[in-house]
């Protein structure tokens, strides 16, 4: 079997439209990212349902604008989503292609961790954001300075883009007469771009910044205001400061309005509070399941730049058609036995793609399955096979041809995920030997008990399952149920006779085979050890004496 | 010490240091010690501190670093100057201090001769017949003091 | 070649070997020293009072030379820093060279720049180089050991001394050294600051400063220690006895500087070299050279 991969298939397909659906694009947003996606939508021709945010505000035409619903229930798959909104009046179902996760963060200030309350001097930083727009004027200082103090990632880390608003806000206030800026600190971050060349030119222009190894600063109040005490880290003198104003910080957190998306989507709960997990698998706006996309805080981005890379970024996605040729290519999805099928949902509840629906049985949609296999291997009627009869011969007789035909004495069978292994062959094959038996199989998470089985049962010495690392695996924990599988048959192959070192579990990537070398070279090695032992064993028994 | 109340301290000091020739980028630090670490004075006397002196300035503490003898300390070696990462200049952000303690009329008595000297004579040292006649004896052409255009320029 | 000779303040009183020295080396190797009456102080000294005095000091020193259409050569380190940076001040800074010309107009002077400035050191390094030393090189000064101190203007800032030699890891001094035919030897402290700019200020601190150096030459069993500016030799040998003194320690480090040991190599006599004037004698080098 050639081991090209199946590709990323979210979202390099567009759909045959089903009816108008494809072209309609329903965007959770909030805030003017949500506003700027839908336009840019709807001048690429998409129709946009656009949930959240205010009626106040610019609207193209072909956007329809839904600024109190809340998103409830997604059912359906890419290109025929059907989606449940409640208004405060309505409960609207509307059919739409793709969803569009662009709401704004939760911001959430760090009052509490500073003991600190809200008050005419001490506010948040959303606060003074609010303030300088609408240009209020400061308020009076104590002396000719006016003293202001921002606290960032004192007790706790702050994100980048949060010192970036410290930084925009302490620009605007310095334009605003004699301005003495503090900034404390115990964590600054600056990995962002030009965040560094930024900070510098706060610097330069006089903020003066407190770094703290200790505690931080103590906390009172006056009649006047605010009072901080603490010492400064680099003379280790006892201050204090009144500032005119405290500004605390805040958490940029993900959105709350994502549970009916998670819902959708098992693999969700490795990558709760965010839509996507950090995988290189899942490149900027996918997420594993086709069709649904994040932009921004629901994949916890919060950098404005790059936030408006996001949105661009779904419209390439969404414009861009799926090849024809590798149409054909692709096998189908998984077939179910509707007579085997007992609606037990468990692959329903287990893909981490979310492309299994259930009606009268079990379905894969062809559009969202990645043909990754994990159901297949988790049904526990066996009522799912993984490619259709038709093109390829069951797995066990696939091993069993393999061996027959290469002579089982000596080998070692690996089963090599499609995404990552199989790849890592192609640039060794000739080192590890002709003992291996390769079958590369699309995810690591579609091989269990019976793969395993079945090549002892032809003879094999040994079985390697080879899957991706932890964290890149192209179905999320595909690998990690590999990994278990293999753990569980271990446990008992000592039962039936076999002993369990003959098999391996092992995470590699397509980029290093070397893993996958030492990995063989070591079972080799634990094979002709059992081997050694067995046939002591026998030779005992038969009393031979001789010791081969 | 007694606790240092930031509010009376003075926030423009820092940038008359950036206005003199020199300090200009004296508010560039981020306080990452590779001056104090280059320092040899301060392997001396540890009261010469360049990271502490520039915190001090950005402080505003400028009474502390305008009267304090420890300023006059700098050798002028710029061992500071070649590592610090952000080309802070910290040996002529030095002179810039010490030029503003001058101003103040801070001056150690070691200084104050040295003006008078060169407006005197044009040169530190004086060069009058005995020094000449050395000079002569060793073959060496004689000195003559110019100090028209010192008097004049300082 | 030729270059006007910028003595500075102390050479031309407190450090007449060097003077000779350098002339006399000079000469041999196909220098043409000029000298001019009206230069003086080079300003370093009043830096610390008015960085805008130095300034203008220097300028006036540049402008002279400039006049004259020739380039300089300086004896001292902090002379040839003050000189060249001021030089590359105005160069880079039409505003600053502005301000400074409307004051010079006061004395009858004008700088339009570049004017060039190089240490004596450089000038052998860069205009004779080491291979036409070595050939002139008569005596060599086989079996002689010295220990090269750079001082600090010679290698820093390195914005301004860039491209000759290299504060971190330098070697144009030994180099030179090497050339006459010595070995060189290295030690510890040899990037230390002498303390010279602190003599006036606090005498406790700059010995402290030139002790180290004084203890880790006398270990390596050096003949002498050899300077580039009167500035160390004031800590060196000027502040030696009250040093060693003051640290409880027996040791003598003889100070040379390098155009007296240079002259030695190219077949001149200790006498014609000031070495009479040095106050630490480095008897034992002569001894080796001169029998």
């Amino acid at each position: 079997m050639k081991a090209s991969a199946i590709e990323s298939i979210f979202l390099t397909r567009k759909p045959r439209p089903k009816e108008d659906a494809a072209l309609r694009v329903l965007v959770l947003g909030g805030d003017q990212t949500g506003m700027d996606l839908a336009s840019r939508l709807a001048v690429e021709g998409f129709e946009v349902l656009l949930v959240g945010g205010t009626a106040v505000g610019q609207t193209s035409e072909g956007v329809d604008l839904f600024p109190d619903a809340v998103l409830e229930e997604i059912q359906g798959f890419v290109g025929g989503f059907e989606v449940i909104l409640r208004t405060r009046r309505d409960r609207l179902t509307e059919r739409v292609g793709f969803i569009v996760a662009a709401q704004p963060a939760r911001i959430v200030p760090k009052y509490e961790q500073h003991s600190l309350t809200k008050s005419r001097k001490v506010i948040s930083l959303s606060d003074l954001e609010a303030g300088l727009r609408t240009g209020n004027a400061l308020e009076q200082p104590l002396d000719e300075w006016f003293h202001a103090a921002f606290l960032y990632g004192l007790k706790t880390e702050s994100q980048p883009a949060v010192f970036a608003r410290v930084l925009d806000a302490i620009e605007k206030l310095q334009g605003q007469g004699a301005i003495q800026p503090y900034v404390f600190t115990r964590h600054l971050k600056v990995a962002a771009a030009g965040l560094e060349r930024r900070y510098r030119e706060c610097r330069e222009r006089g903020t003066l910044f407190f770094k703290f190894d200790d505690a931080g600063p103590f906390f009172d109040s006056s009649p006047n205001g605010p009072v901080m005490t603490f010492t400064d880290p680099l003379l280790h003198l006892e201050m204090d400061l009144e500032p005119d104003v405290l500004v605390v910080d805040e958490e940029l957190l993900p959105p709350t309005m994502l549970e009916p998306l998670f819902k959708s989507m098992p693999s969700s709960r490795f990558a709760a509070p965010f839509l996507k997990p950090e995988s290189t698998r899942f490149p900027g706006v996918e997420t594993p399941k086709a069709g649904i996309l994040a932009v921004g805080a629901s994949r916890g981005v919060f950098d404005p730049e790059i936030i408006r890379g996001d949105i661009e970024a779904v419209i390439v996605a969404l414009k861009r058609p799926m090849p024809e040729p590798m149409q054909e290519s692709l096998p189908g999805p998984p077939e179910v036995d509707p007579g085997k099928c007992t609606m037990c949902l468990t692959c329903v509840r287990l893909c981490p793609h979310g492309a299994i629906s259930f009606s009268k049985h079990a379905e894969a949609d062809g559009a969202t399955c990645t043909r990754c296999g994990i159901c297949a291997e988790e049904c526990p009627m066996e009522a799912i096979k993984l490619e259709p009869a038709s093109q390829q011969p069951e797995m066990s007789v696939r091993i069993r041809n393999c061996l027959v035909h290469t002579g089982a004495a000596g080998k070692i069978v690996a089963f090599l995920c499609s995404r990552s292994a199989a790849h890592a062959m192609e640039s060794i094959g000739r080192q590890i030997g002709e003992n291996l038996v390769p079958i590369p199989v699309p995810c690591a998470g579609t091989v269990g008990l019976t793969h395993i089985l079945s090549a002892f049962e032809s003879g094999a010495d040994g079985v390697i399952v080879a899957g991706c690392f932890k964290g890149n695996c192209a179905s999320i924990y595909g690998t990690l149920l590999a990994e278990d599988r293999v753990g569980q048959v271990r446990g008992f192959l000592g039962e039936v006779g076999i002993d369990p070192g003959r098999v391996m579990f092992v995470s590699t990537a397509s980029n290093t085979p070397g893993v996958l070398v030492h990995a063989v070279r070591n079972l080799e090695l634990t094979i002709t050890r059992v081997n050694n032992v067995e046939q002591c064993e026998k030779s005992q028994k038969r009393g031979s004496g001789a010791i081969p | 010490m007694s606790r240092i109340k930031l509010n009376t301290l003075d926030p423009s000091f820092k940038h008359r240091v950036a206005r003199q020739p020199g300090g200009e980028a004296i508010r560039a630090c981020f306080a990452c010690k590779a001056c104090s670490a280059a320092c040899p004075i301060s392997v001396v006397d540890k009261r010469y501190d360049p990271r502490k002196i520039i915190r001090m300035a950005l402080l505003g503490m400028k009474k502390e670093v305008l009267e304090s003898d420890f300023i006059w300390l700098c050798s002028s070696c710029y061992g500071c100057h070649e590592v610090c990462p952000q080309n802070v200049r910290f040996t002529e952000v030095m002179f810039a201090i010490k030029n503003l303690a001058v101003a103040e009329a801070c001056v150690p008595p070691g200084l104050t001769g040295q003006k008078a000297l060169l407006k005197q004579r044009g040169r530190l040292y004086e060069v009058g017949e005995f020094e000449n006649e050395k000079r002569e004896k060793l073959g060496l052409p004689p000195i003559v003091e110019h100090p028209e255009d010192y008097d004049r320029l300082l | 070649m030729e270059a006007l000779l910028y003595l500075g303040c102390t050479v031309p009183v407190r450090n007449l070997n060097y003077e000779l020295s350098a002339r006399l080396t000079a000469r041999e190797l196909g220098i043409h020293f000029r000298d001019l009456e009206t230069f003086g102080c080079c300003g370093f000294p009043v830096k610390s009072l008015d960085v805008r005095q130095t300034t203008l000091i220097a300028a006036r020193n540049l402008a002279l030379a400039e006049k004259e259409g020739v380039e300089i050569c300086a004896l001292c380190n902090a002379c040839v820093g003050t000189l060249t940076e001021t030089a590359h001040a105005l160069d880079t800074n039409p505003e600053l060279k502005a301000e400074v010309n409307e004051r010079l107009k006061e004395v009858g002077l004008r700088y339009n720049g570049p004017v060039k400035v190089r240490h004596y050191m450089r000038l052998l390094w860069e205009e004779v180089g080491l291979e036409a030393i070595k050939s002139a090189v008569t005596r060599p000064l086989t079996d002689v050991i010295l220990a090269p101190h750079y001082g600090c203007h010679y290698l820093k800032p390195s914005e301004l001394t860039a491209g000759f030699d290299s504060p971190a890891d330098p070697r144009t001094l030994a180099d030179l050294i090497s050339a006459t035919g010595a070995q060189v030897t290295d030690y510890p402290s040899l990037k230390d600051c002498c303390g010279g700019g602190l003599l006036g200020m606090s005498e406790d601190v700059a010995n402290a400063l030139a002790a180290t150096k004084l203890i880790d030459v006398a270990a390596t069993g050096a003949h002498a220690l050899v300077l580039v500016c009167p500035f160390c030799n004031v800590m060196y040998e000027g502040q030696q006895k009250k040093i060693v003194k003051a640290a409880g320690l027996d040791l003598k480090v003889p100070v040379v500087y390098y155009p007296q040991i240079l002259g030695l190599a190219l077949g001149l006599s200790s006498d014609q070299l000031g070495f009479k004037l040095n106050r630490v004698k480095p008897s034992g080098l002569l001894k080796i050279v001169e029998g």
